[in-house]
């Protein structure tokens, strides 16, 4: 029994068959098959279909087939031009992360993490610059009460939100003359200190209102 | 005129000269089809997708950079393209062998041994279409189209040992089918 020396040559055989290696390789599979039965067993396996295809006449189709061809393409690209869509579908490919990034960002400023507290600020100072102590009781009793109090006829309930009114003015008043702000109340001054609190004034101002549940 | 390079075409096209395009599709509509038609055995089909070819090349070569051939690109997309046909195709259960060509004859065979030509033509065709993907793609570049291995590796994003492989059970799959469709119709 011969032994095989040379590596299996399986899949070049239809290349062999066909003629279709070099004269080095068709010298070397010639060797390999001369020794090697299970190479030459593939080998005839496929050696009837390789001549079987060999022997497939040619497919045609008819010349007239090609000569139309090109005047029909430019036929199709004419079409597709003429439906081409407003928007080019390249710009999905940017528009489509730039939008998300856009409603995610404006989501993610809505999450409460993000949310913008309510300034209580904005909202006190308009309340005390350019007002008079009466006119701060007058404000905040209306805030509080709104139309109520400028509805209202019965007396009791004018009354009570009179002292409700009162006592508002009275917070602002002792806020605005409490030493740990460093500031001395001068009636004649009043409007200047006003405008002069700075926003850990205006703070203390709306704790203290709060703690008289007035805001 | 000398002939131009395909890469000569694609920078004359880029510049905006179509007539190098009409140029590439002259070059390569007949090999595009053919590829598309054994691989999709339909001639409809074929011509749909050799259309869809060129219309594909017309967008991207404009933006073609050369780092492959023209024809390996163009071989590339028709392949895919052909292969999708086929896939679309089986999954709806439909395949047919078209009579849309005729065979090359010399004329003077008798009607008898004309039929016989083409029913076995037709056999080996079908054993072709019966072929897995990879393998039918390879035997249809090697075999019929006679692209080297290296140029089929670069079609097919495949190692050229693998191809060999491909073609080698590809054409033993056909052997196997013919020689079963033989048994099975003597019987």
């Amino acid at each position: 029994m011969s032994i095989v020396r040379t590596k299996h040559v399986p899949f070049e055989l239809v290349d062999y068959l066909e003629g279709s290696v070099d004269a080095a390789a068709r010298r070397r599979i010639t060797e390999h098959l001369d020794t090697c039965k299970r190479c030459r067993e593939e080998m005839e396996t496929i050696a009837s279909t390789v001549s079987e295809l060999k022997a497939m006449p040619e497919e045609t189709v008819p010349q007239t087939y090609f000569a139309g061809f090109l005047p029909r393409l430019h036929e199709s690209l004419q079409k597709k031009r003429e439906k081409k869509p407003l928007w080019n579908p390249r710009a999905v490919y940017v528009t489509v992360p730039v939008l998300s990034f856009v409603v995610i960002f404006f989501l993610l400023l809505n999450v409460p993490i993000l949310e913008r507290k309510p300034n209580l600020h904005e909202s006190i100072r308009p309340l005390i610059v350019d007002l008079s102590p009466d006119d701060i009781a007058e404000v905040m009793g209306s805030r509080l009460h709104g139309e109520v109090l400028n509805e209202t006829e019965n007396p009791a309930v004018y009354n009570t939100m009179m002292r409700k009114q009162y006592n508002a003015a009275k917070v602002v008043k002792d806020a605005l003359e409490d030493k740990s702000m460093s500031l001395s109340l001068n009636e004649n001054d009043y409007q200047g200190v006003i405008e002069s609190l700075n926003d850990d004034q205006v703070d203390h101002i709306i704790v203290r209102l709060k703690e008289r549940t007035i805001l | 005129m000398s002939l131009l390079k395909d890469f000569e075409l694609v920078e004359k096209f880029q510049q905006g000269d179509e007539t190098s395009f009409n140029e590439l599709v002259k070059r390569y509509q007949e090999k595009i089809y053919w590829i598309a038609r054994r691989i999709a055995a339909d001639h409809d089909a074929a011509d749909d997708i050799a259309q869809e070819v060129f219309i594909k090349a017309y967008s991207a070569l404009k933006d073609f950079r050369g780092d492959s051939a023209v024809y390996t690109w163009l071989y590339r997309v028709t392949v895919n393209l052909s292969l999708n046909y086929v896939r679309r195709k089986k999954a709806r259960n439909f395949f047919r062998i078209d009579d849309f060509f005729t065979l090359e004859s010399d004329g003077n065979d008798s009607p008898d041994k004309i039929f016989e030509a083409k029913e076995h033509n037709q056999l080996l065709n079908e054993a072709i279409q019966q072929l897995p993907e990879k393998q039918k793609a390879a035997f249809i570049l090697r075999y019929q189209e006679e692209l080297t291995y290296e140029e089929i590796s670069d079609i097919l994003k495949t190692s050229v040992g693998g191809l060999k492989a491909n073609y080698f059970h590809a054409v033993k799959k056909i052997g196997e089918y013919v020689n079963r469709a033989h048994k099975t119709r003597s019987i």
